[in-house]
């Protein structure tokens, strides 16, 4: 006679059990003796777990009306329009931030910027991606040297809350809003900084020295990072993300749960520093 | 759902929750909240239901954050377990002390997902909401559930727990 398991005696008992199966299940115990007295055991576990755990209980039971409640939900509703202000805020400055540094740069006949502006008319490096489209990088998840952003016609350009590259930097970027992620740092030098900032929006992104090399795979960012700084922009909206520099796991992202190893210099809400140490 | 009547239908649930798990009356506190201004902050928007178990994801994160930086520094938890300018005379105190020192203890001894899905099974959820928010497969939910029961169980066996009613 094959007898049920555990796992589906389990579920007749907390009642998951359709209709047909619920009817097959009591016809068994009826004529198996065994499957009945595993029932029994599994019954009376939940009774006495049931049991046992209000004895845990010794918080009074919390008011949740009332003017005390009242104040409480105001205080709620405070801090999470504050969060959300301060995000938004963030958001505007770097923006800002971005748009007086490019002008000023461009007002400068020999700024670096339009050198790399003329440079990057003629290199197909750097691919940005659009959301939708899975774990992103250079066309076809292939390799690529690092270099400024490419406006090529193929590629979306960055929307707002996309990671950008800043000047003298090359890097790639990914949706990772829903999808596991892992970002890979290889070459960290000792001395070398790993900046790790917590961002808005939906793209994980890797960014290092132009002369660094990037490839990228399903769910994958690596960099080969050449120079001593290195930026990985996590999107606090990340489900699952992990950081590993020269084979070493730095962050564990699953969820709201955020797991740091590596060494560690500096942390605070908005991202971590990290740097590489002698030996 | 107006977010006041959410706040009265689920926050004494997911305190009782984050206490069972943490045994620390502050911690839980600051989780269970911490859960409502996350909800209030990115306007997430479903049925009763729904936004139970998104709550409670929320927490058991939060709680499994908390638990990874408590374990670099184990503190004694076993605190408040009753007022003690009232109720029942101190043999009877000490005696509940140890009942709960039991029952902790047992719990202590399953891993995580176990004493998660115990404890949110013991909050009505069905297989698929505790599916959801511990992030195992629907269909493991009464093999794992049924795994934590028996285990904590025979823990409480062990330690000698006795109540009226059992054993």
């Amino acid at each position: 006679m094959t007898h049920f398991s555990d796992g589906e005696l389990q579920a007749y008992l907390d009642g998951e059990l359709g209709e047909k199966d619920t009817r097959e299940m009591e016809r068994h115990l009826r004529s198996c003796p065994e499957c009945t007295a595993a029932r029994n055991q599994l019954d009376s576990a939940g009774r006495i777990a049931t049991l046992a755990l209000t004895e845990l209980d010794t918080l009074p039971e919390p008011v949740v009306s009332g003017t005390e409640t009242e104040e409480r939900l105001r205080a709620i509703r405070d801090r999470a329009a504050s969060r959300r202000h301060r995000r938004g805020r963030r958001r505007w400055v770097l923006a800002a931030s971005v748009i007086l540094a490019l002008a000023a740069s461009l007002a400068v006949p020999a700024s670096p910027l339009r050198a790399w502006l003329a440079r990057a008319w003629e290199q197909v490096v750097l691919v940005f991606q659009g959301p939708s489209a899975g774990p992103a990088s250079s066309q076809g998840g292939d390799t690529a040297t690092g270099s400024p952003a490419n406006p090529d016609e193929s590629s979306e350009p960055p929307a707002e809350d996309e990671p950008t590259a800043a000047t003298g930097e090359a890097g790639l970027h990914a949706y990772a809003a829903d999808l596991p992620i892992q970002i890979v740092l290889n070459d960290l030098t000792p001395g070398t900084q790993v900046q790790v900032v917590f961002v808005d929006g939906t793209q994980a992104g890797v960014f290092a020295a132009v002369d660094s090399r990037f490839t990228s795979g399903p769910g994958r960012l690596e960099a080969w990072v050449s120079g001593d700084q290195a930026r990985v922009e996590v999107p606090r909206a990340a489900r699952q993300l992990l950081l590993l520099g020269n084979g070493q796991l730095f962050l564990d992202k699953d969820g709201d749960s955020l797991a740091v190893g590596g060494p560690v210099l500096e942390r605070d809400a908005n991202g971590i520093l990290f740097v590489i140490p002698d030996g | 759902m107006h977010f006041s009547t959410l706040f009265a239908e689920v926050y004494p649930a997911l305190l009782r929750y984050a206490h069972r798990l943490t045994a620390d009356p502050d911690v839980s506190e600051d989780v269970a909240q911490e859960a409502f201004v996350r909800l209030a902050e990115r306007n997430v928007e479903g049925s009763e239901q729904e936004l139970r178990v998104w709550l409670f994801r929320v927490a058991t994160n939060l709680i499994r954050d908390y638990e990874r930086k408590a374990k670099r520094r184990r503190r004694l938890v076993l605190v408040n377990l009753l007022p003690s300018d009232q109720g029942p005379s101190s043999s009877e105190r000490a005696e509940r002390a140890e009942r709960i020192r039991i029952v902790r203890d047992a719990l202590a001894n399953l891993d995580a997902r176990g004493r998660e899905l115990l404890l949110m099974r013991e909050e009505g959820f069905s297989h698929a909401e505790m599916a959801r928010a511990t992030g195992v497969a629907t269909g493991s939910v009464g093999t794992l559930l049924a795994r934590a029961r028996r285990k904590f169980v025979g823990e409480l066996r062990e330690r000698g727990y006795r109540h009226d009613s059992f054993f």
